[in-house]
């Protein structure tokens, strides 16, 4: 007798589920939107750690290099993450500083993290504490692009503050570098397939 | 190739649980059951609402991007800014790719992403399917990650906060109609059941 149900896979878009069972051709596709077919995304793995090991080399460079400059007559005033963080401290305004602090410094480590512990969770084939490795992946997954704010600020910064010799912010290095550890690391998180979590291992 | 098609079957797609499909009451969710995922609801909210929404939400959309956001008064110097002039400000200092970032994620893709949902909600209110609408629906779907509207709200605060305390400033209708455009972005998500629209393209069997 034939099993009815041998090998069932789910549209990554829009989880349309098929039976790829006496599939004769080479390409599946969803028949609902054309995505092309498969059970688990691919490579995920190296591809996740490609992203994530470009984001830590980024990092650095991201904390060194100056965001923005801030000139005065002439004098310029370079500001990292850092710097520009302990300045709004210094004025009064911690409610921003904290805000700043924790979207651009602790959620990029801990996003890089939390990703770096799923990945490595999956390679040694751990089975343990499944589901809060699933709530870690939706975290990472929600707040990883608010980390944005520090470059959209920079943003609005450099679009106003252009007076003439007066007053002028011109954006840094680090402003480019910060954003692609940003991008990268939601990269990473959108390769790593959590289904990886659940696989029990393949004798 | 199309492989067979089951209709009434459903995979987490955090898991892969397989689950059988069920009809869900009004005000149902149904989460997977073996790590919780949301899968599938039943809201009361309907298309109508979303597309209202949509509707609303375009104009904003266009005033937030032909309008100044802020002006700036420092001692006698003016500067305005449209949405546009900070994607700008980074291309002229030599930061090519940070401008296409940002110039992606706060105007292209937001734009591209209402636009495409008319072009797909409008005719599903009439009943009828345009072409390529799953197509375009699964685009839609994965550009939404990188529509970051509310964070450079966020980030428009902050820098009013630093530069408040220094200097005079008028806010200009393009902010407003930008809050408006995010208080809207964010009604029609969770008006929008993806599962319904999904439901109603038909799907191409062999």
């Amino acid at each position: 007798m034939a099993e009815p149900f041998t090998n069932l896979v789910a549209c990554h878009d829009c989880h349309l589920v098929h039976n790829l069972r006496g599939f004769a051709f080479s390409d599946p596709r969803c028949g609902r939107c054309g995505s092309a077919l498969a059970q688990r995304k691919q490579n995920s793995l190296s591809r996740a750690w490609a992203f994530l090991i470009a984001a830590i080399v980024l990092y650095a460079p991201a904390n060194i290099y100056p965001i923005m400059t801030v000139s005065n007559f002439g004098r310029g005033e370079p500001d990292t993450i850092l710097s520009g963080a302990a300045k709004l401290l210094e004025s009064g305004m911690w409610p921003l500083a904290l805000l700043v602090f924790v979207a651009s410094i602790v959620i990029p480590i801990l996003k890089i993290l939390i990703i770096a512990y799923l990945l490595i969770s999956v390679q040694r084939g751990s089975v343990s504490n499944r589901i809060g490795r699933m709530r870690l992946y939706r975290l990472v997954e929600f707040v990883g692009r608010w980390s944005m704010v520090d470059v959209f600020m920079v943003s609005i910064l450099i679009a106003l503050v252009r007076l003439g010799n007066f007053a002028v912010i011109d954006p840094g290095a680090g402003a480019m570098a910060f954003a692609a550890v940003v991008v990268l690391t939601m990269l990473a998180s959108l390769s790593f397939d959590p289904r990886l979590i659940w696989d029990d291992e393949r004798t | 190739m199309v492989p067979e098609v089951a209709h009434d079957l459903h995979l987490c797609h955090h898991c892969d649980q397989l689950h059988r499909h069920v009809m869900l009451m009004p005000g149902e969710t149904a989460n997977c059951s073996r790590c919780g995922s949301p899968l599938a609801s039943n809201h009361s909210a309907r298309l109508e609402t979303a597309l209202a929404l949509l509707c609303a939400a375009i104009p904003a959309f266009i005033i937030a991007n032909c309008f100044p956001i802020i002006t700036l008064n420092l001692i006698g110097n003016t500067q305005s800014s449209l949405l546009i002039t900070g994607v700008l400000q980074f291309a002229y200092s030599g930061l090519w790719p940070l401008a296409i970032l940002v110039f992606l994620t706060s105007i292209l893709l937001p734009g591209l992403y209402l636009c495409g949902l008319l072009y797909v909600l409008a005719p599903l209110y009439f009943g009828k399917v345009a072409p390529h609408t799953g197509r375009l629906f699964r685009f839609l779907s994965r550009i939404e990650a990188w529509n970051m509207l509310e964070i450079f709200l966020l980030g428009i605060l902050v820098a009013l906060t630093k530069l408040g305390s220094i200097a005079d400033l008028v806010l200009g209708p393009a902010l407003y109609a930008f809050v408006a455009l995010i208080l809207l972005n964010t009604l029609m998500s969770v008006a929008l059941d993806k599962h319904t629209v999904w439901q109603q393209i038909p799907v191409a069997e062999r």
